[in-house]
């Protein structure tokens, strides 16, 4: 099911470049399949796609600043960035405050930017999702995953690690601590493989359930599942970026005296 | 696009029916009777568990396992809709605040729905 043909497959070099990775990196684990290169080609494509968009998009930035301020008429695509940057703000601040919202609001917002067009263009004919193997989204989680300890660590030093060992920290509570390490540590390390797999088993089984029903009737039976479809990638982009918010602030709240 | 606007409202609705009317003759082929193998090759009476044998308990598994996680996965997601529901009843401006909570625990139940989708598919094909 997920071999069918892309726009890819136009490009002159793409047999051979097929051929070279299936040689170079075997079957894939997953299902002892051949390894699919459509994915990886659309999660640049998808890239290009952003960087285009955005330099198109802010060329009245380079103009001058009081222009800059000034917002446009209608739904353009600055507008659409200035629309996106306001709500991933509006999702940080009640969690982090400004300042550490502005300090993220790269992170987060390039991990919902690529997440979003990458579903997206899963939904016009003749690509395939890039997010709809697990390659691609566990490569975002374990970003997060690592973005998680390293800016708790720089926030709190190494007394960060003794949010790990629960809520009593006296040598009479030693075996409380030691249960709650190994919880805590099964906890953190579900986190990455529960938003990597949330939204690679949206984004296949909404790629399959649209091919499924074009092999029965092509013309207009998929559109509902369509429309479906850009519900879902709204809403799991939504739900990437605010999980990651909520394990960020975790790791970097102060809260505790 | 300019000559689908000259044509009138009737006339594309009569292309519509006729296309997918013609591309539902597909449905009505003759379907090839199978012949049954099944119960030939998953007979181990001779002691050994054969891996026919072994398909059909993994892939009955995998079928029990997502019948439960989507029924059960349902039952959630439908007391999340029914809370939520009777909150903007009770206050219908605040639809606007219910609604985000809504859709992120309707995503969260649905993903647990979604991890046994993965196993079964993973089992469904490495049988």
């Amino acid at each position: 099911m997920p071999d069918h043909s892309t726009w890819f497959h136009f490009l002159p070099f793409y047999t051979s470049l097929l051929e070279s990775a299936r040689e170079k990196l075997g079957l894939s684990w997953y299902k002892g399949e051949q390894i699919e290169i459509a994915h990886v080609l659309g999660y640049a494509f998808v890239v290009l796609l952003i960087i285009f968009m955005a330099a198109f998009a802010l060329r009245k930035y380079r103009q001058s600043v009081d222009e800059a301020l000034i917002p446009e008429k209608k739904f353009t695509l600055a507008n659409f960035f200035e629309m996106f940057t306001e709500m991933i703000i509006g999702l940080m601040e009640p969690m982090m405050g400004r300042t550490a919202a502005l300090y993220f609001l790269p992170l987060i917002g390039t991990v919902g930017i690529v997440i979003l067009f990458s579903n997206l263009i899963g939904l016009v004919p003749g690509f395939a999702p890039p997010t709809s193997t697990w390659n691609t989204t566990v490569a975002m989680a374990v970003v997060i995953f690592f973005a998680t300890h390293i800016y708790g660590v720089k926030k709190h030093g190494i007394a960060y690690f003794k949010h790990f060992l629960g809520p009593v920290i006296k040598w009479y509570a030693l075996p409380l601590m030691l249960i709650m390490l190994v919880i805590e540590i099964i906890g953190h390390l579900a986190r990455p493989l529960s938003l990597s797999v949330r939204l690679m088993g949206n984004m296949f089984a909404d790629h399959l359930v649209v091919a499924t029903f074009a092999i029965l009737v092509p013309l207009f039976l998929p559109l509902p599942v369509m429309l479906l479809g850009v519900l879902v990638c709204v809403v799991q982009t939504l739900v990437f970026c605010l999980l990651s918010i909520i394990y960020i602030s975790l790791a970097i709240e102060e809260g505790e005296h | 696009m300019k000559l689908i606007r000259q044509l009138s409202t009737r006339s594309l609705c009569v292309i519509y029916l006729a296309a997918v009317l013609g591309s539902s003759v597909f449905m009505f082929t003759p379907a090839s009777f199978a012949e049954d193998h099944g119960a030939a090759v998953t007979d181990d009476s001779d002691g050994s568990f054969n891996e026919a044998k072994k398909a059909a308990y993994v892939l009955m598994g995998a079928a029990f396992a997502l019948a439960i996680a989507a029924s059960v996965g349902a039952i959630g997601q439908s007391r999340a809709a029914s809370a939520a529901l009777e909150g903007i009843a009770r206050n219908p401006e605040a639809a606007g605040k219910i609604f985000t909570p809504l859709i992120l625990s309707l995503a969260l139940i649905e993903s647990l729905v979604i991890y046994v989708l993965i196993i079964a598919f993973v089992w469904m094909t490495k049988v």
